[in-house]
């Protein structure tokens, strides 16, 4: 297991500037990330305004999240899926092992995902006798070199050519030694010929989650490489990791958040493979898993709703903020010496693992601002570790913003008979809320912590909506 | 479609269904690769004369690991970012989304979209529900994670490619 070593960033950090290799690795790969993103943003007119949709969606979701995720959960119970509410990592990691216990499991394949990191299910497993193979092939030499990502979507960031050289020679050893690896192609070719075995091998998938629709009780990831899909349709047993966060209202939401998703984390339109799963395979399909489970992670989020940190919760974990990050971009994201590097590492690690574990880390910062102005959902990263470095001044306040904060899951024990009735009857009024034009202007039944709060729809179209719209209409030719 | 080929997948017009065999043959005569296809079981699919090109070898159903060429039957394509949504169904599995190294997409001029939410719509009238798996498409596999530089060709497909039956009015 990784153990935090967030408080020793400044050893951390002086380590990473006079490793070479590393100052190669981001010399090389820092500024194409902001070319490609500019790029993207400047071929969008309207990414501007599609920037504060994604925001409201967000805040909206947040302002309402337990009815959000209760609707979630009923439909993914109706589509034959099932949900596990899991309150820490040790609760995430034991129901995951259980699930792949009772599959009788040997080997699980993954596909990318930062929550699975952050409560290092892999070490679990492993301790358990169950072979977790990373397929994301940046995750998979990561995995090879027994180190954290340093990166959220890139993880192999601060990688040479020949570092995968060499991991692969150490690693695939029923090879021959004298294969020449030329190009970054063999290394790739070498890669996939390795983890096809995997894939067809083994018995359970696990995958992260982008979004999650509580409209349709669907589960959302999105990859380039095709990893996550044969991830979660080959096994039998598809298993779902995702913090509670992730959910949104509708169909619609998820693919405003996708417009602003892709351009801002590697400058692309839309990422290769976006796949929205529900339920396990029906009766008739040829092919899909026969057991889809979402295990759904709190793990310190709800405690931070209510707080100046919900802002936080609106992170898409698209990277921007990284990649524009003049601090990041000299030290990497070892230094920050857990699973989340960067601005946004430096604002949720904290709240995560503690202040008092984490406390420098708000430090790690120029507050240049350039985080906060290319963040697509406009969280104030600088603002956000301001509030940090009042707090480390006074860490007392840490149990106390604790009971002030009752947190969504106290809110959940509390009132689950109720919660239960009302969600019922409001899954069947939101299917129908849903089909209309895009997302739901009132909560019937948001009550709770939510009453007596305004929940403002999110206003304003953009340009697709009013050319959806208008095509319809038949008022565009 | 423009988009499709922005993102370095390919396209072939056909005028009609029946001129499809020839379009996939040629395509895959001249990405010198093999005659032998899995196709999914889509009665439109099922429809097309294929019989007229007795080269091309073709099993119907899901894709196992050992096919190379997938025929796919796409639901509707989006303009927006030329991406194709499939979304799963006993004639459209999954399997012929990812597992192939050759992945070809048959789709309709007609069923062209302007958004993703136009696509949403289709689904929603046409389908009722949301199906187990939907998938959108948007060019080949591929991945970065090597330097940062592209390579085409992770897990995925390494090649996309979209025969268009120009059907629309
Ligand atoms: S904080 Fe904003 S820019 Fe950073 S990863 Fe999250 S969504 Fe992206």
């Amino acid at each position: 297991m990784h153990v935090p070593t967030s408080a020793a960033f400044k050893q951390n950090a002086h380590a990473a500037i006079d490793d070479p290799g590393l100052q190669k690795a981001l010399a090389r790969s820092g500024p194409s990330f902001i070319a490609r993103r500019a790029a993207a943003a400047a071929a969008l007119p309207e990414f501007e305004e599609l920037r504060n949709t994604a925001r409201d969606i967000k805040n909206h979701t947040l302002a309402n999240l337990d009815f959000y995720l209760e609707t979630y959960a009923a439909n993914v119970e109706k589509a034959g899926g099932s949900v596990h509410w899991c309150a820490d990592a040790q609760a995430a990691r034991e129901t995951v092992l259980k699930i792949c216990q009772a599959a009788g499991a040997r080997t699980v394949t993954k596909g990318k995902s930062m929550i699975s990191e952050e409560i290092a299910v892999n070490d679990h497993l492993e301790k358990h006798g169950i072979t977790p193979v990373e397929t994301d092939l940046g995750e998979y030499i990561i995995q090879l070199r027994h180190e954290l990502p340093s990166h959220i979507i890139a993880p192999a960031f601060h990688l040479n050519l020949e570092d995968w050289e060499e991991a692969f020679r150490k690693s695939h050893t029923d090879l021959p030694a004298d294969r020449v690896f030329t190009e970054r192609r063999d290394i790739l070719t070498e890669a996939r010929t390795k983890l096809r075995a995997r894939f067809l091998a083994a018995d359970v998938g696990i995958t992260g989650a982008n979004f999650l629709i509580a409209e349709t009780g669907t589960s959302v990831i999105v990859t380039n490489e095709g990893n996550g899909d044969l991830t979660q349709t080959l096994p039998r047993v598809h298993i779902v990791l995702a913090s509670i966060e992730k959910v949104v209202p509708t169909l619609e939401d998820c693919t405003s958040l996708l417009r602003v998703l892709a351009r801002s984390a590697t400058g692309q339109d839309m990422s290769v493979y976006t796949t929205f799963s529900t339920g396990p395979r029906r009766s008739e399909d040829l092919d899909g898993p026969a057991e889809y489970h979402v295990v759904l992670v709190d793990n310190g989020r709800s405690a931070m709703i209510g707080t100046e940190f919900q802002d936080m919760l609106r992170c898409i974990r698209c990277a921007a903020c990284m990649n524009h990050c003049p601090v990041y971009g000299a030290v990497g994201g070892h230094a920050y010496g857990w699973v989340y590097p960067g601005p946004m590492g430096s604002v949720l690690t904290p709240a995560l693992i503690g202040v008092d574990k984490a406390g420098l880390l708000p430090n790690a910062s120029t507050f240049c601002g350039k985080c906060e102005s290319v963040c697509p959902v406009k969280i104030p990263l600088p603002g956000l570790m301001r509030h940090w470095r009042e707090r480390e001044f006074e860490r007392h306040l840490t149990p106390a913003t604790q009971r002030r904060n009752l947190g969504l899951w106290a809110w959940f024990a509390r009132r689950p008979s109720l919660y239960r009735v009302a969600t019922r009857a409001a899954a069947a009024v939101l299917g129908a809320a849903g089909r209309k034009r895009g997302r739901f202007g009132r909560m019937p039944f948001a009550g709770g912590w939510t009453q007596g709060r305004d929940l403002p729809a999110p206003e304003g179209d953009t340009f697709f909506a009013r050319y959806a719209r208008a095509q319809r209409d038949g008022t565009l030719r | 479609m423009r988009n499709v080929e922005k993102e370095f997948g390919t396209v072939t017009r056909v005028a009609a269904a029946a001129e499809v065999p020839g379009a996939v043959a040629d395509y895959l005569a001249a990405q010198n690769l093999p005659s032998e296809l899995v196709m999914a079981p889509h009665p439109e699919l099922q429809a097309i004369p294929w019989q007229e090109r007795p080269m091309l070898s073709i099993r119907q159903g899901r894709a196992e690991a050992t096919d190379a060429v997938a025929v796919q039957h796409a639901f509707a394509g989006i303009a927006e970012t030329g991406t194709l949504m499939f979304p799963s169904a006993p004639e459209r599995p999954t399997t012929l989304n990812v597992l192939a190294d050759t992945a070809i997409a048959v789709l309709r001029a007609s069923r062209l979209v302007g958004a993703y939410e136009d696509a949403w719509d289709l689904l929603r009238t046409e389908l009722g529900g949301m199906p187990r798996n939907v998938m959108l498409v948007t060019g080949p596999s591929r991945s970065a994670d090597i330097e940062q530089t592209l390579e085409l060709g992770a897990h995925g497909p390494r090649r996309l490619h979209v025969v268009l039956i120009d059907d629309a009015a």
